[in-house]
């Protein structure tokens, strides 16, 4: 036991260094990202100005109660979860997919022209791609209406009032917008793959797809794994630049567009309630914690090594 | 061990932020009860009061402002100092919000949403009892308005005295107005103008005959619920693209107002004109609003409401670079309701010293350099007088390289009646001003006139009922859906987002204020 504790304040001792290193981050992260959960409480409170924060009367579960008043909460709940679920499924694929196609191209110059051509987007404020959205769907003189649809003979779409359309417009701004950046990091990931096994596989008689369906992808692997459970944490949230400014804010289309942040968002911007927005954030969180969580214990279940924790 | 470091880490992290939030209020406290009150001496006590409001334009430097009217308000003998606090209107509401949570002293401000539900969040000072001594010529000048700021009897705003009735105007475009020989004297109602804007796309098929005023959404409904041929309809509290219950004429009978005729007959009237091709396909999501539309030739009219007189909106048409010099004409009379005297000053619930803070804002109501100080900033190099009331900008001054220019504030702060005119005549000015007070006298008002709802007991549904509004008003009163298939639609929705419990909660809140009145 005494031994135990001597050993222990040695190894102490010898990590000091790291743990003082270590302190900005920590304190910058008790700062910003713990110190603020405090006001979690805030859901379940009646906030009244002049009782102040701490002296507002409990309110219990009232404050949740409106996210779930309407059948709105069906369809946001079904919109933010489908949405999530199809960006994460092709989001990957797409990215995956252009990463090899990167990689296989090698280092020339055109590679790096393309490169930086497909992380450009990323780099764009939703609100402009909204507006170059808007370019190509807009009635009276959008491109695809005046310019694609025109040739081809075909009247006139009224995008804007389509909820139908959405899903494929929004899934396609999205990857134009995403997959470029998301790639690098497969990209940064192939590069550190062992150029031997490559060379052991073309040896044994192996093809290009051979490769990259045996090496590249198993290779792969863990960093999607990574990569997905934190997108999964995240399901419940909706990138809000994508579901509030690209549709314009059109009332019509809210039947495929409209998620659980802008739902809250719209709600909330009339009454300016603080109680109701921070129950819909602790809502979001839990959840988000809980997935995290179970998908963990899934992977961990399935395939023990790529676990994150 | 593992479990004390965190608990002891949870601890300080806990210490930390209390300590933060006391810690906060403290200085704001000491700073503002500080400020200049040494430079006073010789009368004695004097109180430096903290005045938020908006600016739509450029937010400038107040101090200079502070300086000449603080040396103003010396030179009267009076015991208040002003520190002016200049914000964005974007960012006016959060920043409002933010320092009444955090316990920073407002003294006076302006808030944007309804007295009665900022009372019962408790932003506001209750300020019954300090008004007859402290603001008299204020609470004289708005009397007839005071039953709108007040929340189970207590006080707690003062009206801004101005051109409250806004008045359904038609703007069109003089160049063609003229050039077609329309006489705009014809008109009497907004279904009245059809034929013209049928001459007006035969002349011009590239242009649309009426655009919006402001982008994405007609304002036609405010014709529907106006007071000459509308149908008198008093949204009690709400704005007709929030409206949770209203009533209609002296029936005291709340109902909703999207099953009403009105709102029935505007969507079919707007669909119509959609069809005809009078109005801007995809208004909803169209970024144009009638500034940029009229200048660009693609527009002809719009409609909107002001309180102030024709010719003073025509010679300011004409004045200024970015809007299109056009005609206007009213067309239909607004209806006064507790939302019309919608803009008041309030107290601050965090505010130290409540009675110097109200003695300021009489001055706004009566004292003519505080007020236009505050709009135009200092005289010599913000603005130079013309007349007793009318200024201009000094040589090589303009619009775009002033120090300090807060004219858009006009409409939020103390009495529009002694506020003075920038690039006009007195003619004008006294005219304007004629007519805001005729319309003022003449109003029409609702029954309920000064009955507020607090919507705290039933805010759930309001967030609710509130989406769905949203989800579909624009896209109906723009015109863009069919009004016989989706106005039933729309009215479903907001049964089952509850807006029948809101208008029990009104009519029941109505009908508890009106055994009061008798």
């Amino acid at each position: 036991m005494a031994k135990a504790k001597t050993a222990g304040r040695l190894q102490l001792k010898k990590d000091l260094p790291l743990i003082f290193l270590c302190l900005p981050g920590a304190i910058y992260l008790i700062i910003n990202n713990y110190m603020p959960m405090f006001g979690l409480f805030i859901a379940f409170k009646n906030i009244n100005y002049a009782k102040g924060i701490f002296g507002s009367d409990w309110a219990g579960l009232q404050n949740f109660k409106f996210l779930f008043a309407t059948n709105d909460a069906f369809v946001m709940i079904r919109n933010t979860l489908l949405y999530n679920i199809a960006f994460i499924v092709i989001g990957t694929i797409m990215s995956v997919f252009v990463a090899i196609l990167f990689s296989e191209m090698g280092a020339n110059i055109f590679a790096k022209i393309y490169q930086a051509g497909m992380v450009f987007p990323n780099l764009v404020s939703m609100v402009i791609v909204a507006y170059i959205a808007y370019a190509f769907l807009n009635s009276s003189s959008g491109f695809i209406n005046m310019t694609i649809l025109k040739a081809m003979g075909i009247e006139p779409v009224s995008w804007y009032s389509q909820p139908g359309a959405w899903p494929t417009i929004l899934m396609v701004v999205y990857i134009w917008k995403n997959v470029g950046y998301s790639s690098i990091i497969y990209i940064s990931n192939i590069a550190g793959i062992d150029k031997g096994i490559y060379e052991a596989a073309k040896i044994d008689g192996a093809g290009k797809f051979r490769q990259i369906v045996n090496i590249t992808l198993p290779m792969l692997k863990p960093t999607i794994v990574i990569m997905t459970l934190m997108a999964v944490g995240r399901i419940f949230n909706s990138d809000f630049g994508l579901f509030y400014q690209v549709p314009m804010n059109s009332g019509t289309l809210y039947s495929t567009t409209q998620t659980i942040d802008t739902y809250v968002y719209r709600a909330l911007m009339e009454r300016n309630d603080i109680g109701m927005s921070a129950a819909a954030g602790f809502l979001q969180s839990i959840v988000g914690f809980i997935l995290v969580v179970s998908a963990n214990l899934l992977v961990r279940h399935v395939d023990p090594d790529n676990a994150l924790f | 061990m593992k479990k004390r470091i965190l608990a002891s880490i949870l601890a300080a992290a806990m210490m930390v932020s209390l300590a933060s939030c006391s810690n906060g209020s403290d200085n704001s406290g000491s700073t503002a009860s500080t400020g200049d009150s040494g430079e006073g001496a010789s009368t004695g006590e004097v109180t430096t009061v903290d005045y938020y409001y908006i600016n739509f334009g450029t937010i400038a430097d107040t101090e200079p402002v502070d300086d000449v009217i603080n040396e103003h308000l010396e030179s009267i003998g009076s015991d208040v100092r002003i520190k002016l606090h200049m914000y964005d209107a974007s960012s006016y509401n959060t920043q409002m919000d933010l320092m009444l949570s955090s316990g920073d002293p407002v003294d006076l401000y302006c808030p944007l949403t309804s007295v009665s539900t900022n009372a019962a969040q408790g932003k506001l000072y209750d300020i019954t009892d300090l008004v007859d001594a402290n603001c008299p010529n204020a609470l004289e000048m708005t009397s007839d308005w005071l039953d709108t700021c007040k929340v189970d009897g207590r006080l707690y705003a003062i009206p801004v005295y101005k051109g409250v009735m806004l008045q359904n105007y038609l703007i069109a475009s003089k160049e063609i107005v003229d050039e077609l020989g329309i006489d705009l004297d014809q008109y009497t109602s907004l279904e009245s103008i059809e034929p013209m804007l049928q001459q007006v796309k035969e002349a011009y098929p590239d242009m649309y005959p009426v655009v919006p005023l402001n982008a994405n959404a007609y304002n036609f409904l405010d014709f529907y619920v106006g007071a000459t041929n509308g149908y008198k309809i008093d949204m009690l509290g709400d704005r007709t693209s929030t409206c949770t219950g209203c009533i209609i004429g002296d029936d005291m009978t709340v109902v909703n107002l999207y099953a009403t005729d009105a709102f029935r007959e505007c969507c079919e009237l707007a669909y119509d004109w959609m069809q005809k091709g009078y109005l801007v396909p995809d208004t909803s999501t169209s970024p144009d609003s009638a500034s940029t539309l009229m200048a660009a030739g693609r527009g002809f009219c719009t409609t909107g409401g002001y309180g102030n007189a024709p010719e003073a909106l025509e010679n300011n048409s004409s004045i200024s670079g970015s809007s299109t010099p056009s005609y206007y004409h009213v067309l239909e009379q607004p209806y006064m309701t507790t939302s019309t005297i919608g803009v008041t000053t309030c107290v601050g619930i965090t505010s130290e010293h409540p009675e110097a803070a109200l003695r300021l804002l009489d001055l706004f109501y009566t004292d003519e350099f505080v007020i236009n100080s505050i709009l135009f900033g200092v005289e010599g190099r913000d603005y130079v007088k013309v007349t007793d009331n009318t200024i201009d900008f000094p040589e090589g001054v303009d619009s775009t390289n002033i120090a300090y220019d807060s004219y858009t504030t006009c409409g939020i702060i103390g009495s529009q009646f002694i506020q003075w005119g920038r690039q006009t005549s007195e003619d004008l000015l006294m005219a304007d001003r004629e007519f805001m007070q005729t319309n003022i006298d003449n109003a029409v008002k609702s029954p309920a006139f000064g009955f507020s709802f607090d919507a705290t007991n039933v805010r759930t549904q309001v967030s609710s009922v509130n989406n769905v509004i949203t989800q579909y008003f624009n896209a109906l009163t723009n015109g863009e859906l069919d009004p016989n298939t989706y106005i039933d639609e729309f009215v479903s929705a907001l049964e089952s987002a509850g807006i029948n419990d809101v208008i029990a909660e009104k009519q029941s809140q109505l009908d508890a204020w009106a055994a009061s009145q008798e």
